[in-house]
């Protein structure tokens, strides 16, 4: 433990992308209180500009919004927004830190976001770029970042507003204010935070295209970034996404991508910006996808696909969209002036110029560490790389050069969105190991009265929101609550003018108390946002929160059919009628609490169960490590350096010390779970080890499956001596006394196993520069498909080829051989640059071979009830944005059998499954129950439909052999429900006594009006 | 301020040579000939030895230094021989050995200023005091090659889209239209060693100035308006373009006449836009 006695339980995350709101999630869900410092109007970063993500080609903003709506409404959470970091005293545990807030100019807890003011302000169009559409749209001086903004609320640019830059403005923005949210007086404010921890995630930003001068961008009008290119494909674009060209707004037809631009260039950035390959690949398929017409191509040095799904999703990319790949770096770019078309010269492999026409040129922009960034690591003295990223040690890829100040997402070095929320939920976790005494000092637990069981007929209160115009403006809302009076059940209705007002919820509760309400009805905007206020309001006045029903008269009524007002009434009408008929069958649902054992149970003692397990020990936490071997990190035997220079042996060391001494930790070696049961906080696992069974109580599983080198039967490997894999140079590198190495990559990769290991090419250079270290006058060639030396490996590729080290490019198609012949070794290999085959006499030919993951990992899969993938690798709950969690509840993963990766990060990873996990054990309890599923046990057949259909492994078979759903792991989601022949599955509050009231509801009327 | 001619101002581009000392005159810049200059070694020296081509203009640097002024070249080629020569010389082994091959030493830094760099300082002087002799005339303003790169050596102006000169031929009341071959190749000295290569790549220059709607091409580089003024008249265009050195667009427009100028010197007649006027 390092710095002051004092722990503050609070926690400032810098950065309002996804890297720092998965911190501030993940921190403030711990038990901590969070500020969530964000430089601009809104947060949701880079990521809210996307339009999908690869591999899975998801909506990004889909993903993206619930965790904006989730970080927005955290009782722990406070976002500050047009804030940045001064200055920083104090030491770990006890920080002061200085806020510099500019003025909004609007106050955000009046704005409710209705854009009068907007429609209002004296520009009648808008005028200047947009920050957000990439300044392919315009936007007022007075705006809303974008929809889905939190907060979502009004700002004022003072840069373009005439009132700030002349005085003389009629500001009809403050009298069409119907809130008085406007406030022109507001001034910069300075004030000082007390924290114990920081995390700064500032992210990155695009390469400024500009400097690539040969591309003409800014200058040919048809050139694009990617990033400018993801707004047109997005749907909320400023093209409402038409793929269109900005000279004449023309469909193009033919489109290149032109990789590495700004990046692999040592007149720009010599490292390589890790994500291009896969966005370009991405968003070739998405513009396919908008229009069949488009031709893409795609210009590109090294195919990078390395990381989960990428490789398949490149094939299909290939072989399904037809998209073009091209390998070759493209030097210039001339616009020609008649159609605005642009000439792109290149040469193909065959060595053949060509020239080619097309309609749109996307530029694949890298990344750079943030001006803001790299300016608030100056003002908190910590150091930043060559590069300008933060300065991070290979073994702890999340702590600054500053005590207690962590680093997270691309501010650490090129990164995509898993690799940067896997950092976001380890930095958050080193955060909660470092303040764990503090937990939970400085956030505010709710308590509610006790709550009332309603009896008799139903007593529904219906408050049909205003919102301002928003709804009013179009819908007679006075007749609507009009309206409602009429229905049965309804015993109070009535306006207000805006339903989520603080003022209104007062008065929602006293109008409970006094018309001794049962139900209540709000009609007004989308459930997604407000729903849980509502709940919590009626919860507050004693009334369980499921005897709430929310209908949505604004985005899917007055907005929608603004110009039919009448009819937009009438509908809205039948809403309300259907929600009232909805309310009248609400039953009160119970949520038990169900105690949490603070206990974890890590499977597997290798580099990731040894760091899993020290983390979570960290924060407080018991831990039970089993591993099956008889030593822990066995992965990391033999292996002696990382890339960087990390001394691996020596972290063996270490790790293993501090996991054998803390008090916290029980470790099982020789061991395997033969069983396992439960469900989240209350699992109960037999161990089978040298002393017999034992069985153990425990909250949360961490799967930390290592994933182990493949052992391949090609090239001679087994049978000639000098035939060697990489790991095993490594462990004999200091007596080679071979002259002439030839390192094959890539081998045994293929149809049954054709993703990409990640960690080969890394490996190779690391071989390839220590030998020659040792003897400079070696011959060392490495014969591969794809340089994977992505983000800032790059720069070791380089220096490998400034070593001498000779790299040859072969075709998947046409693997090199090896023999051994007249007493030597002879590889030979179809140099695609040359064309030409290429003989050499080695004396030692080293394989890298890549990873496969452990055969064990099939029976931890049947014994949780977890998926494995085609290839073995574990499936997490989400490919982006919860890598480290199992979909199930309380299960968690990391390590190599989850994808493969680099020792730096096997180690973020397992920090941040940790982490996840710490989370559910510092619940101390959990409500289940709720809105699950049961079984009506007479109606139930036992046809297995809803055991095989449950994504999370909560149905069983009892002891009477019918169907039974487990309440604490049930989330909700209604297949059962909806696939059980015997309907004998309800989902509490959507049954189908409910469900049909409403669509009766919805008939009734329209019938009788017939 | 010295003038570093290089050979080709009193030899195929004398009416560069020309242009410019009355340019400059009339705008008061004051440029005295480099003495006892020597060639820079131009497109053929580094072809062959490396410390040939860095002490041969190393020699004009040293004797500019010796008399303490910077140095004006209106040449790209020998800019840029100038520029690059006076980057290496900053090691201090290649210092010492060119010195000791010259005989002469670098004591004082010399400014080597690029003539776009020292016109366009007279740019608004060159506005107030222009005729309407250009007036409307649409130009497309190439650069060549040489004159912007190697960017991080020569670095007066952006590398692929340069704009000075486009300012100095809107000074002068003309209309520059922008164009993507800027900063393309003419095709240099090949039209000396293989005319079908450098016929190809400077027609292809012309060929997009006339698609553009240029009335002419304005220069700064010696080599490229010949390889453009004899392109076209080897190919024999119907939509010949007359290409003019910057100076003798900015003297036209300074009053100075046609004949001063030595127009009527080029290949392709200027005649058109001459008279247009």
């Amino acid at each position: 433990m390092s710095g002051s006695e004092i722990k503050r339980g609070s926690v400032a995350v810098v950065g309002g992308g996804i890297g720092g709101i998965q911190t501030a999630l993940d921190v403030a869900d711990s038990g901590f209180y969070v500020y969530l410092v964000e430089d601009g109007p809104a947060i949701g970063g880079h990521m809210a500009q996307l339009d999908k993500t690869f591999p899975t080609n998801d909506c990004a903003m889909c993903m993206l919004s619930p965790k904006l709506v989730e970080v927005g409404r955290h009782p722990n959470v406070q976002i500050l927004t047009l804030a940045s970091v001064e200055a920083l005293e104090g030491q770990p545990g006890d920080f002061q830190i200085t806020i510099r807030q500019r003025p909004r100019y609007v106050d955000i807890t009046r704005c409710i976001a209705c854009g009068r003011c907007i429609a209002s302000c004296v520009y009648q169009e808008p005028k200047f770029p947009s920050e957000f559409e990439m300044g392919l749209g315009k936007r007022k001086p007075i705006y809303i970042p974008f929809p889905q903004a939190v907060p979502l609320a009004a700002v004022v640019d003072p840069q373009t507003c005439i009132f700030f830059k002349s005085g003389r403005c009629p500001q009809n923005c403050l009298k069409a204010c119907e809130r008085a949210a406007l406030d022109f007086s507001q001034t910069e404010r300075i004030f000082t935070l007390d924290v114990g921890a920081l995390v700064l995630a500032p992210g990155f930003e695009p390469y400024d295209a500009r400097l690539v001068s040969e591309y003409g961008f800014g200058r040919y009008a048809n050139v694009l970034t990617a990033p400018q290119f993801e707004r047109l494909l997005s749907a909320s674009g400023p093209t409402m996404g038409q793929v269109v060209r900005p000279s004449d707004g023309q469909a193009p037809k033919k489109i290149a991508f032109i990789q590495c631009v700004g990046s692999r260039d040592l007149r720009h950035q010599s490292y390589c910006s890790a994500v291009c390959c896969m966005y370009a690949t991405k968003e070739a398929i998405v513009a396919k996808e908008h229009d069949h017409q488009i031709e893409p191509t795609i210009f590109y040095i090294d195919l990078r696909a390395y990381g989960k799904g990428f490789e398949s999703l490149v094939r299909r990319a290939r072989d399904e969209h037809r998209v073009r790949y091209v390998r070759s770096m493209i030097s210039q770019v001339t616009e020609i002036p008649e159609t605005k078309n642009l000439l792109v010269r290149y040469r193909d492999e065959s060595g053949a110029f060509w020239e080619e026409e097309f309609d749109l040129v996307v530029l694949s922009v890298g990344m750079r560490p943030s001006a803001k960034g790299q300016e608030l690591a100056r003002k908190l003295g910590l150091e930043l790389n060559e590069h300008g990223f933060a300065q991070t040690s290979a073994f702890d890829p999340v702590r600054s050069t500053r005590d207690g100040v962590f680093v997270t997402g691309a501010f650490t070095g090129p990164k995509d969105i898993p690799e940067t929320v896997i950092q976001a939920s380890a930095a958050a976790a080193a955060v909660t190991a470092l303040l764990a005494p503090a937990r939970g000092t400085c956030t505010h637990p709710k308590r509610y009265p006790a709550e009332s069981i309603p009896d008799g007929a139903p007593r529904i209160g219906v408050f049909v929101c205003h919102c301002g115009s928003n709804i009013a403006g179009v819908i007679d809302v006075k007749a609507v609550a009009e309206y409602a009076k009429t229905l049965p059940g309804v015993v109070h209705a009535e306006n207000v003018l805006y339903a989520c007002s603080q003022d209104n919820l007062k008065h929602i509760k006293e109008v409970m108390c006094e018309k001794r309400l049962n139900r209540v009805v709000v009609a007004s905007c989308t459930p997604r946002n407000l729903a849980a206020l509502f709940q919590d309001t009626i919860r507050e006045a004693g009334l369980n929160k499921f005897l709430f029903e929310m209908v949505n008269i604004r985005e899917q009524c007055s907005w929608v059919h603004s110009d039919q007002p009448e009819q937009a009434t009438e509908k809205a009408k039948s809403l309300v009628r259907m929600g009232v008929a909805k309310a009248r069958q609400l039953k009160a649902l119970s949520v038990q609490s169900v105690k949490i054992a603070p206990v974890a149970l890590v499977v597997g003692g290798g580099l990731s169960g040894m760091v899993a397990a020290l983390t979570l020990a960290d924060s407080g936490f018991d831990v039970y490590l089993v591993e099956r071997g008889a030593e822990l990190g066995s992965d990391l035997a033999g292996r002696f350096s990382t890339l960087e220079g990390g001394d691996v042996q020596s972290l063996r060391a270490e790790l293993c010390d501090a996991v054998r001494w803390h008090p916290k930790i029980h470790i099982y070696t020789n061991t395997t779970v033969t069983g396992i049961s439960g469900f989240v906080g209350n699992f109960s696992a037999v161990l089978e080890g040298p002393n017999g069974q034992e069985r153990i109580e425990h909250g949360v599983v961490v799967i930390a499956s290592e994933a182990l080198e493949y052992k391949p039967r090609e090239y001679l490997y087994g049978q000639d001596r000098d035939v060697l894999t990489q790991r095993e140079l490594e462990a004999h590198r200091e007596t080679v006394t071979a002259k002439t190495i030839v390192m094959i990559q890539c081998v045994g990769r293929n149809a049954e196993r054709p993703y990409c290991s990640r960690v080969c090419c890394g490996e190779a250079l690391k071989n390839a520069l220590a030998l020659l270290e040792q003897d400079p006058n070696r011959r060392i060639y490495v014969l591969y498909r794809e340089m994977i030396s992505s983000g800032l490996m790059e720069d070791w590729y380089r220096r490998a080829r400034e070593r001498g080290v000779i790299f040859i490019r072969y075709d998947e198609q046409s693997p090199p051989s090896v023999r051994r012949e007249n007493d030597r070794l002879w590889v030979s290999v179809h140099d695609t640059r040359l064309r030409q085959e290429i003989l050499i006499q080695a004396d030692l030919v080293v394989l890298s071979t890549g990873v496969v993951p452990d055969p064990y990992n099939e029976e931890l899969s049947r014994l949780l009830k977890v998926p494995l993938d085609a290839h073995g690798f574990f499936v997490e709950a989400h490919i982006k944005l919860r890598p480290v969690d199992f979909a199930s509840s309380g299960l968690f993963l990391c390590g190599g059998s989850h994808a493969p990766g680099a020792i730096s990060e096997l180690i973020a990873k397992a920090q941040a499954a940790a982490g996840r996990a710490a989370i559910v054990l510092a619940k101390k309890e959990f409500e289940a129950g709720g809105i699950v599923a049961t079984v009506d046990p007479e109606k139930c057949t036992a046809c297995l439909t809803c055991l095989r259909e449950c994504p999370f492994g909560a149905v069983f078979i009892n002891a009477q052999g019918l169907a039974e759903i487990e309440a604490v792991k049930c989330q909700g989601c209604g297949i059962c429900a909806a696939d059980c022949p015997a309907k004998a599955i309800q989902l509490g509050h959507f049954e189908d006594a409910q469900e049909v009231a409403m669509i009766e509801e919805l008939f009734r009327e329209r019938v009788s009006a017939l | 301020m010295y003038f570093y001619p290089g050979c080709t101002l009193s030899s195929s581009a004398r009416p560069y040579g020309r242009s410019i000392y009355w340019v400059c005159e009339r705008l008061g810049i004051e440029i005295t000939e480099l003495p006892d200059w020597t060639c820079c070694g131009a497109t053929s020296a580094h072809a062959l030895k490396r410390d040939l081509a860095y002490a041969l203009p190393a020699r004009n640097l040293a004797i500019a230094g010796e008399l303490g002024d910077d140095l004006m070249v209106a040449c790209s080629a020998c800019y840029s021989r100038l520029k690059i020569t006076q980057k290496a010389l900053e090691d201090s082994r290649t210092r010492e050995r060119i010195a000791a091959l010259i005989e002469k030493s670098f004591d004082r830094h010399v400014q080597i200023k690029n003539i776009l760099e020292v016109l366009g300082e007279q740019a608004p002087r060159i506005r107030q005091e222009k005729t309407h002799a250009v007036e409307g005339l649409r130009v497309v303003c190439y650069y060549g090659c040489l004159a912007t790169r190697i960017p991080r050596v020569m670095g007066f102006d952006d590398r692929e889209n340069p704009t000075l000169m486009e300012r100095l031929v809107v000074a002068a009341g003309a209309t520059a239209i922008d164009w993507p071959m800027k900063t393309s190749c003419c095709g240099a000295s090949f039209s000396v060693i293989d005319e079908a290569i450098a016929l190809k790549m400077s027609a292809q220059l012309v060929e997009m100035a006339y698609r553009v709607g240029a009335e002419a091409l304005v220069t700064s580089c010696p080599f490229c308006q010949y390889n453009l003024d004899w392109a076209q008249w080897y190919l024999k265009k119907s939509h010949a373009i007359p290409v003019l050195f910057i100076t003798q667009l900015v003297g036209l427009a300074l009053g100075k006449s046609e004949r001063d100028l030595m127009l009527n010197a080029h290949l392709v007649s200027p005649e058109k836009i001459v008279c247009r006027v």
